[in-house]
């Protein structure tokens, strides 16, 4: 607990000239849109906890492989609750990907299915249910 | 007497029998929206087969192009796909694109949103389950038309430039993956099947990524559609704030408030938009007034702060009436 709030404060200080690129709003008097958008009545900047989490999001993207500056680019354009919805999830949310080039023991399992009615992944296979 | 019975028990069996085959028979699969046309097909949409698991890049510059935005699935692949995860996630589909200027809205989950957009002439982006739950096999493919007489849906999906499915087995893949669906439009364009909340989101990602401009566009149009909608109000507000048009800025934070009185965020805002056009007095009047609806607030105080080191003003400015019920005026 106290070890994870070091690493936040480190990771804040560290980071400090890379945030001031994106989420602050050029007024600091302002409530902004997404602010708006996420508070229903009441009246709440808590600006710093949503850099923490866009900064986390940012990291996990590189280790899956995002190029550091497309990286960037990605999270200036997620919303908090977008960023919210991918921190801790995002290896569980859905990853469209399509059936080009999946395992052959899926690929089997999916053809009975197919075959069955119960998907209709392959064009040559014809179900029986219509 | 027995005949009687016999056939009555007959009669019985052949009803039941009836009703059973009715269940079995496909049901057509019907819209509730009865202005629907029976068929429409986009056929003039892009096609860019997909790469290995690039559905996501392929279905994205594919309602982008029909947007109008020149993009290739190369280009948008670096934005969307996730190398770790063999796959683009959802909000990336969303988020992606904004940097091109366009907006992503996402629709309600619902079959006449579907059609409704396709009968408009917006292709429309979906998400599909193609495996089961307990196997999922996630996959982006986008609709561009359907035929309810032969119960047909058309998509660009994959490598099929044009793939049939069943109504009802495309609505089966679909419902597995929580109905998801998309339409890209260029700012100032509203989908027709869109909420005012979806379209606002969407919107507000143009102005995350300094396109005020083309953000207020978006909240102008979304007034229009929807004037009875604070937020959009508040929304259009910041955009031109951020334009430096203040009087513009003013004006629609005080529609805003005139449909959400009392709402101590506009109300910030508005004293802001004041302060910008000389007018600190009136200003500091609004800001008491957020204060006495969010006493002892951080950004009201920072606000204050903020006003007070602006040069004072020289009047003449449109007054306020503060809604909220308090300890009386402050000076």
């Amino acid at each position: 607990m106290k070890s994870s709030l070091m690493k936040r404060i480190v990771v804040l200080l560290v980071s400090v000239s890379f945030f001031s690129t994106y989420s602050l709003p050029a007024w600091s008097g302002m409530v902004t849109t997404d602010q708006l958008l996420q508070q229903s009545g009441a009246l709440d900047k808590s600006a710093l906890l949503g850099m923490l989490d866009r900064e986390d999001v940012r990291q996990q993207l590189i280790e899956r492989g995002v190029d550091p500056q497309y990286a960037k680019l990605r999270i200036a354009a997620l919303s908090d609750a977008q960023v919210e919805e991918l921190r801790g999830h995002i290896d569980t949310l859905p990853a469209g990907s399509g059936i080009v080039g999946i395992m052959i023991a899926v690929l089997l399992v999916l053809i009975i299915l197919d075959i069955v009615g119960v998907t209709n992944i392959f064009s040559f296979i014809n179900s029986p249910a219509k | 007497m027995g005949g009687a019975v016999k056939r009555r028990v007959c009669l019985a069996g052949a009803l039941c029998a009836s009703l059973l085959l009715a269940a079995c028979a496909p049901y057509p699969v019907v819209p509730t929206d009865p202005a629907l046309p029976r068929s429409r097909e986009l056929v003039d949409t892009p096609f860019f087969p997909q790469e290995q698991y690039q559905c996501g890049p392929a279905a994205l510059a594919t309602v982008l192009n029909s947007a109008g935005a020149g993009v290739s699935p190369e280009q948008v692949q670096p934005l969307v796909y996730l190398p770790g995860n063999k796959g683009s996630l959802q909000a990336e589909m969303l988020a992606a694109p904004v940097h091109y200027g366009y907006l992503a809205v996402p629709l309600p989950p619902s079959l006449d949103s579907l059609l409704q957009e396709l009968s408009d002439g917006r292709p429309v982006l979906v998400l599909q389950n193609l495996g089961v739950a307990m196997l999922p096999l996630w996959h982006y493919a986008v609709v561009i038309g359907y035929d309810l007489d032969r119960q047909l849906v058309y998509l660009r999906s994959g490598r099929d430039r044009r793939k049939v499915y069943d109504i009802r087995r495309f609505l089966k893949t679909w419902s597995r993956a929580g109905h998801w669906a998309l339409v890209a439009v260029r700012p100032g364009e509203i989908p027709v099947s869109a909420t005012a909340q979806a379209y606002l989101q969407a919107a507000s990602a143009l102005e995350r990524r300094q396109r005020p401009q083309a953000a207020l566009q978006a909240y102008r149009a979304g007034t229009r559609r929807w004037p009875e909608q604070a937020l959009l109000w508040a929304a259009s507000g910041n955009a031109a704030y951020s334009l430096a048009r203040y009087a513009e800025a003013e004006a629609a934070y005080r529609t805003a408030l005139s449909l959400q009185p009392g709402k101590p965020a506009i109300m910030n805002n508005l004293a802001l938009a004041l302060a910008r056009q000389d007018c600190r007095q009136t200003a500091l009047e609004v800001l008491a007034c957020a204060a006495r609806a969010a006493p002892a607030n951080p950004v009201i105080d920072d606000t204050l702060l903020e006003i007070k080191a602006m040069p004072p003003g020289t009047g003449g400015c449109r007054a306020f009436d503060c809604p909220v019920p308090g300890v009386g005026r402050r000076p």
